[in-house]
């Protein structure tokens, strides 16, 4: 029998704990005060607390703090009354708990080194910042809102060293993927597990039919999560930080802190801010020649309404796709193809939340609604979250607090064909020629849809392909919607058993529906009989961790804690999706208005059963030593060792400690941690099944026959054979570093270095055909990665008016692929690889994971024979890589599949700054990504069809090397001139010729990601309208981007956070930048 | 309080108690270590009707349609079929073709079959799943000589080749097996249902017919190294399959997942690919042989076929009847087994046994009759009447017959060279191709062009 009945075991225990817990009477203490900076300037928001009773108080907006506790509650005996607030150092005063008044005043410290901070280290473990024996970077909630992303990954971008952040289109609801510390797996997207207030949510993405290189955009799920509900956001780099979550933390994890309520007086704040959102960059389009292949014109029919040659029949006359006719004659109205897309997009975010408690109940409740029009034209290109949230938490005993905390969200969106897809926004609009107006887009007569491909149609051509969609017709008739709903939280409970036990329970639970529907029309070129797709994703997840942790104190120099736990997890995955061909009619969309249906159904489940220990020893306050261990079982994992061990271990030593870190080196600590981490193999890899539904392919030809045959049903082996042995990749990492306190706490600096290596990678090893199978999943490939990451704050200016403060941050991290069990490489497969044909994702030994592999030009110094033809001593002394250029002019395309990009940056960087000068605070951030590689294959497809602006050159008699194509040149036809023209770009010199190398272009970037000016209005007056303070912000968001890249953004990944490569751009929807206005009221 | 502590501790106990004791059977199970989303059992039913498409699709696909090319029936007129009908390919052109020998809808599946039939001693079912293997393993053996096959979908990840004779020689037993347990009485030999055998409705003695055509069929393939298997073929044919209409055809139908593959290929996804061969049409046209409006179109009442490697021309395509969607492919019939009887007749000095059998599948052709034939009559008329099939080839290369130019002075290939990526890479027993044969062991001489 499967059943799990200790989650409710452990309910049962904390609720029987409740009858321990009673206590006596006595009568009412009070005790204020008013907690201020070392300048003098009120503190708000600062913690007050009694820390054996529990109770504690915020102080309000003039620093005042006011904490009452209930006549039971009064105890007559000392305890310990503290002051936290970040950024300044706490402070702790002896105070008895007697009845009556008590007055206590504080003032605090500044603390830019967060010394003493708790930093949450997962699985209900935490710490402080000083003992921490490993990086964890902490992202809070003033960045985050400065950031002015609805999306919290994207607002994670440019804050701490190696997070990559790439957001994959500025379409509302685009997803963003995040990868930390390089790519450290094969097969999965290599992005880290998601944890809100400890319980692991689901960030997936699913692409539109399956298919990421097509479809619409799709949001990634912790997009979800509202920005303003984070109180703190931590990042478990590496393998050595995440290893208390085992075999889920092989990426690393993202912990999510929310806000909770505080006690004292309910406080009210409603923020709304309003958005202008347009495109960054263009593509740039030639409209000097026209229409037709061969400098002629199509030759199909006469009339034309738009002065176009015209063709009444797709792929009537020559090259009828291209723009290689003659130079339009002056006078011949030309249209931007780009830009009549798009206008100016507006994203109106309001939030409320409403938040206070006693010393025994706290609460927090916030709604949030975030309107996001996009900035393309036409009704279908929006997004809208809708979010309310719930947390509560009641002090039952002295001893037993339980809580709870509720999310609910709903988004809607709709969303634009784009991508490798002839019903794509951008790939019919750009290889339009100049003097089509696609504007008129539906035919006068037929009232169905033209193209330039199509321009006059019939009215019996509703059933016909339009070659590629008109893009308004993608905007106004086609439909990609999504509805979501979803909750997720937790019931949460902590219990002081003993004065040196306490038990945590954290029971959470994460369940969304995506409802899906496409529909396209009849005469879209992609299923011209027209086609709708419905789909449901589900995904449900319960989590129940339970720790104990038992702390002593063994003398004044040793003391320490130990933390066992377990959790159990459980996942469930239920894809329900139909696509239906043949509209009947032409509207509705809608399944039983479409003739012929094919369902594609699918279902998961993951379970696994986890223990983990953890012991952490502080002696002498100075040296602080942790270790533990996870052993997690999966029902992924092989069922001959389901169950594997992932330990760590790490040592803080604080050898420069000085009181508030003054002096010139005030505080000085070196750590070294040593972790091990998983990932988990794909669901189902371990069982052997058969495949129902399949075809028989007739080689690569596309013709075909299903296994069914004549109402009988088909059942064939299927091609994988099952791997009942798999385990979980396994990352190890050494970490180790050095953080220092620097001129008086004005200056901190932090460096890291690290070197992981990923054992056992899953990749799909071929089997020779003639074992039955075609190929096995093995754990067979080996990935290092190793960097250095430093930090460095520096704050010139400290006055209570005046500060100013500038960070710097700097990374590096180096991929390489150490074995891959004798393959010189393994192309990516998850989520369809997220590649095209010649430039093919790819694991490549030697050198990186996620690098493009393709065909470049034969170039000198490779040691290269084409055909017989020795290509080194044919090129005459010229440099090694110089391109080689054949007896007619032209370099000759090199049949080696060789390493054409590497997507991974040399380096990212960020620079921030903040001046605050009384209530106005000015800040912005560069975020710098170096190095790395794009393949631009909108411009390779673009000069196929010779309406890219490079392609103006047409017909001119030019040399490689000089005035085409400018660098070293070899070989027998070096400097002999050659026209450059349609054939070329027809041919080796485009993006559908063998050669994808020449369309690969610097992807590195320097955004200027967010610049503010707020305001904080805080007067009396203020006051006196009711608030306590106005807060406005005036903002810019990728306000301006330098790049050498001529896409349409360096930031852009086709299929975004759907699959591991990154760096694919072909008819990608562009990125925006934004100016945002925002106000905040306050009570 | 002594109380209440001893109550605490108790109830820690009990926590750490229920955590020890851990959740049973949480890690394994239906929909955990079991895929929800596929059966992991298949029954013969199921395999039989996957294995028939499979081997449809190995048969009368990719296959045949290469080797008309190279036969001369058909010719490469378009992209890539242009290379390939001129014996230039790169090694791992047929590897799609290689894996539907032994993986899903192949090999694999036809043994799980016969396991299936045999657990349940319905030892008919297992007979024709036993001469399906006979039929796959057969023909893969005519074409890349020695394969793996006493190892292959075994635990041995790298199977080794056998000998082609020894594939042979297993491949006559598995028919002999299949024969003794086709012609099985017992209350649970009942075979497969009238709606499942999409090839004969459950008559066990048509299977037994084709068994012995295919045990006809291979013997014939060994003769030129054992003259002896003349007689073993005409023995076997004798007991062959006896009349058209017992002719081993594919299952097609109108249903666009069950429409014939020359269809599919020449008319929805490579129209113009391939093209009527010019000799082929040329020999009927020669000799008014009613066939050839059967088996082409004309254009205007011109029959016109393309030379190897096309050209310029209004080239026939396939007739109107040879494309029809649900057109079921020949792959193993009457006029085969007639004409293996002739052969081996006149090769065992039999002339008028060979006259019969000669003017007997003519006669079924609607094709007028001769005596005193010759062995170039014979596979002559085999090359026209098993158009399409795979066989031609086969013949071609024992008897270089017909007298085609081959496209290349280097003559028609062979073999085919083992496929890297589905085999070679992965099996360090094959060999790369520059150590590979040019020729199998059955056909050890070349044609002079």
């Amino acid at each position: 029998m499967r059943s799990c009945s200790l989650v409710f075991a452990a309910f049962a225990t904390l609720a029987c704990a409740a009858v321990a817990g009673a206590q006596q009477a006595g009568q009412e203490a009070v005790f204020t005060g008013t907690v201020t900076s070392a300048a003098g300037a009120p503190l708000p928001y600062a913690s007050v607390f009694l820390k054996d009773l529990r109770a504690g108080v915020a102080t309000g907006t003039d620093g005042t703090y006011r904490l009452v506790l209930p006549a039971a509650r009064v105890t007559g005996r000392t305890d310990s009354l503290s002051v936290r607030l970040i950024g300044y150092q706490a402070k702790t005063v002896a105070v008895a708990v007697t009845a009556g008044a008590h007055s206590q005043n504080f003032a605090l410290e500044a603390n830019p080194l967060r010394l003493g901070e708790v930093v949450v280290t997962g699985e209900g473990t935490s710490t402080t910042r000083e003992r921490l024996g490993n990086v964890i970077n902490t992202v809070d909630t003033s960045l985050i809102a400065r950031s002015n992303e609805s999306n919290l990954v994207s607002a994670l971008a440019g804050k701490a060293p190696n997070v990559e952040v790439n957001s994959s289109s500025g379409d509302p609801g685009s997803s963003s993927y995040i990868r930390i510390r390089g790519p450290k797996t094969i097969t999965g997207t290599g992005q880290p597990m998601f944890v809100v207030d400890g319980v692991p949510i689901d960030n997936s993405t699913y692409s539109t039919e399956m298919e990421p290189l097509a479809g619409t955009t799709a949001p990634n799920r912790a997009s979800d999560i509202n920005p303003g509900d984070v109180a703190s956001v931590e990042i478990l780099k590496g393998a050595a930080a995440a290893a208390i979550y085992g075999a889920r933390a092989g990426q690393g994890v993202v912990l999510v802190t929310t806000k909770k309520g505080q006690s004292g007086g309910t406080r009210y704040s409603l923020t709304s801010s309003y958005s202008f959102d347009n495109v960054n960059h263009r593509i740039p389009l030639q409209r000097t020649w026209g229409h037709g292949s061969d400098g002629v014109f199509p030759s199909c029919d006469a009339s034309n309404p738009d002065g176009l040659p015209a063709e009444s029949l797709l792929d009537c006359g020559p090259s009828t796709s291209s723009s290689f006719g003659p130079q339009l004659t002056a006078g011949t109205q030309t249209f931007d193809h780009f830009d009549e897309l798009f206008d100016t997009g507006h994203n109106w975010n309001s939030a409320l939340s409403i938040s206070g408690g006693n010393d025994q109940t706290l609460y927090y409740f916030s709604a949030g609604r975030d309107n996001d029009d996009g900035h393309i034209v036409g009704p279908n290109n929006w997004y809208d979250r809708t979010t309310a949230r719930l947390s509560a938490s009641h002090r039952v005993f002295q001893d037993l607090n339980v809580g709870v905390d509720v999310s609910y969200v709903n988004t809607e969106g709709a969303f634009l064909q784009q991508g490798s897809n002839v019903d794509g926004l951008l790939l019919g609009a750009l290889r339009t020629p100049p003097e089509f107006n696609n504007r008129h887009f539906i035919d006068a007569t037929s009232g169905l849809q033209r193209s330039y491909r199509f321009p006059f149609p019939s009215v019996n051509s509703a059933l016909d392909t339009r070659g590629y969609d008109n893009p308004f017709f993608v905007l106004n008739d086609n439909i990609a919607q999504s509805t979501l709903n979803r909750t997720y939280g937790n019931i949460n409970a902590s219990w002081d058993a003993l004065d040196w036990l306490t038990f945590k329970e954290t029971f959470g639970a994460d369940y969304y529906v995506d409802e899906r529907l496409e529909g396209f029309p009849q005469s879209s070129s992609g299923q011209p009989s027209g086609q709708v797709f419905r789909a449901d994703f589900k995904a449900f997840q319960l989590d129940q961790n339970l720790t104990g942790t038992v702390r002593h104190t063994f003398n004044p120099s040793l003391s320490g804690s130990l933390t066992v736990g377990q959790n159990i997890n459980s996942r469930e995955f239920r894809q329900n999706a139909v696509t239906g061909i043949t509209l009947v009619a032409p509207r509705p969309f809608d399944l039983l208005n479409t003739a012929n249906w094919t369902p594609n159904d699918s279902q998961s489940t993951v379970h696994s059963e986890s223990y983990f220990g953890q012991v952490d020893l502080n002696l002498w306050d100075r040296l602080f030593i942790s270790g533990a261990a996870r052993n997690d079982g999966f029902s992924e994992f092989g069922v001959s060792s389901q169950r594997h061990w992932f330990p760590k271990a790490s040592l803080a030593y604080n050898f420069i400690q000085q009181n508030g870190g003054t002096g010139i080196l005030g505080y000085g600590k070196f750590r070294f941690a040593y972790g091990e981490t998983g990932t988990e193999p794909a669901v189902y890899s371990t069982t052997q099944f058969y495949s129902s539904g399949v075809f028989f392919l007739d080689a690569g030809w596309g013709s075909q026959l299903l296994q069914n045959q004549n109402g009988n049903g088909g059942l064939s082996q299927s091609p994988q054979k099952a791997q009942p042995d798999l385990a979980p990749e396994r990352t190890k990492e050494f970490e180790t570093g050095v953080d220092l306190g620097l001129f008086n706490n004005h200056a901190d600096a932090s460096v890291t270095l690290y070197q992981d290596r990923t054992e056992g990678a899953i990749f799909q090893a071929p089997l020779a055909a003639s074992t039955g199978f075609v190929n096995q999943a093995q754990n067979a490939g080996t990935i290092r990665n190793r960097g250095i990451e430093t930090s460095i704050n520096y704050r010139p200016i400290m006055n209570s008016d005046l500060t100013w403060e500038v960070g710097l941050q700097w990374s590096k991290n180096e991929n390489r692929v150490l074995s891959l069990n004798g393959q010189q490489f393994v192309d990516l497969s998850a989520g369809g690889g997220g590649g095209f044909e010649g430039t093919v994702p790819t694991a490549w030994l030697g050198s990186s994971v996620g690098v493009i592999r393709g065909n470049d030009f034969a170039r000198c110094g490779r040691g290269l024979n084409i055909s017989g033809v020795d290509i080194d001593s044919e090129c005459g002394g010229a440099p090694r890589g110089a391109l080689f250029i054949g007896a007619d002019g032209f370099p000759v395309p090199d049949p080696t599949t060789r390493v054409i990009a590497d997507g991974n940056p040399d380096w990212l960087g960020s620079l921030r700054t903040s001046v605050t000068y009384h209530k106005i605070t000015v800040s912005g951030l560069l975020d710098i990504k170096h190095g790395g590689q794009i393949w631009n294959g909108t411009r390779g497809a673009l000069d196929n069809f010779g309406t890219h602006i490079d392609t103006r050159i047409r017909g001119q008699s030019l040399v490689f090397g000089t005035s085409f194509m400018p660098g070293p040149v070899g070989g027998p036809g070096a400097g002999i001139p050659v026209v450059i023209d349609q054939s070329w770009f027809e041919g080796n010199g485009g993006g559908f010729g063998p050669v994808s190398a020449q369309f690969i272009e610097p992807g590195g970037y320097t955004k200027l990601r967010e610049v503010s000016v707020a305001y904080s209005l805080d007067q009396p007056w203020i006051r006196q309208w009711g608030f306590s303070s106005i807060d406005l912000r005036l903002a810019g968001r990728n306000l301006y981007t330098w790049t050498k890249y001529r896409g349409i953004d360096p930031e852009a990944n086709l299929a975004g956070a759907a699959v591991l490569i990154q760096g694919v751009d072909y008819f990608n929807n562009p990125q925006t930048r934004s100016f945002v206005i925002s106000l905040g009221l306050n009570r | 309080m002594t109380m209440q502590r001893h109550f605490r501790l108790a109830l820690s106990a009990a926590a750490c108690v229920a955590v020890c004791a851990g959740c049973n059977g949480w890690l394994t199970g239906s929909d955990l270590t079991e895929n929800p989303n596929a059966p992991t059992t298949a029954g013969r039913d199921q395999l039989l009707t996957a294995v028939g498409a499979g081997q449809t699709v190995f048969q009368t696909g990719d296959l045949a349609r290469v080797f008309s090319t190279w036969m001369q029936q058909m010719a490469g007129t378009d992209r890539q079929f242009i290379p390939i009908s001129l014996y230039q390919y790169p090694e791992d052109q047929f590897s799609a073709d290689w894996i539907e020998v032994y993986d899903a809808g192949g090999l694999i599946d036809e043994r799980a079959l016969q396991k299936d039939a045999l657990a349940a001693g319905d030892t008919a079912y297992a007979g024709i799943g036993m001469v399906w293997e006979a039929f796959t393993m057969g023909t893969a053996a005519d074409i890349w000589g020695d394969i793996p096959y006493s190892q292959a979908v075994s635990d041995v990840l790298q199977p080794a080749l056998d000998p082609q004779q020894q594939v042979f020689a297993q491949v006559q037993a598995k028919l002999d097996t299949a024969l003794v347990y086709l012609a099985c009485r017992s209350v649970t030999c009942s075979g497969p249902s009238a709606t499942i055998d999409l090839w004969y409705g459950d008559s066990l003695p048509l299977w037994a017919e084709l068994a012995h055509t295919l045990k006809a069929r291979f013997y014939l393939h060994t003769a030129t190294r054992d003259p002896g298997a003349y007689a073993l073929a005409l023995a076997q044919a004798d007991s062959g399959i006896s009349s058209p209409a017992h002719d081993l055809i594919s299952w097609q139908s109108s249903d666009p997942n069950e429409w014939n593959l020359w269809y599919q290929f020449m008319v929805i996804q490579r129209s113009g690919y391939i093209s009527a061969g010019q000799f082929l049409v040329d020999l009927l046209r020669t000799t008014n042989d009613p066939r050839l409006p059967l088996y082409f179109s004309s254009n205007g009442g011109a029959f016109l076929g393309a030379p190897p490697g096309g050209g310029a021309g209004a080239f026939s395509t396939l007739s109107a009847t040879r494309l029809d969607p649900s057109f079921r492919q020949p792959m193993v019939t009457y006029a085969e087994n007639q004409l293996i009887i002739a052969e081996a007749a006149l090769q065992t000095g039999q002339q008028s046994i060979a006259d019969a059998a000669f003017n007997a599948e003519r006669a079924s052709q609607g094709v007028p009759g001769k005596s005193g034939v010759t062995l170039n009559d014979i596979i002559t008329e085999k090359y026209i009447a098993l158009f399409q099939q795979i066989e031609p080839w086969n013949d071609y290369k024992r008897t270089c017959l017909p007298a085609i130019t081959p496209a290349q002075a280097s003559g028609v290939p062979g073999r085919l060279l083992y496929p890297s990526s589905a085999e070679r890479n992965a099996n360090q027993n094959v060999p790369p191709p520059a150590e590979q044969p040019a020729r199998n062991w059955n056909q050890p001489n070349g044609c002079s062009g």
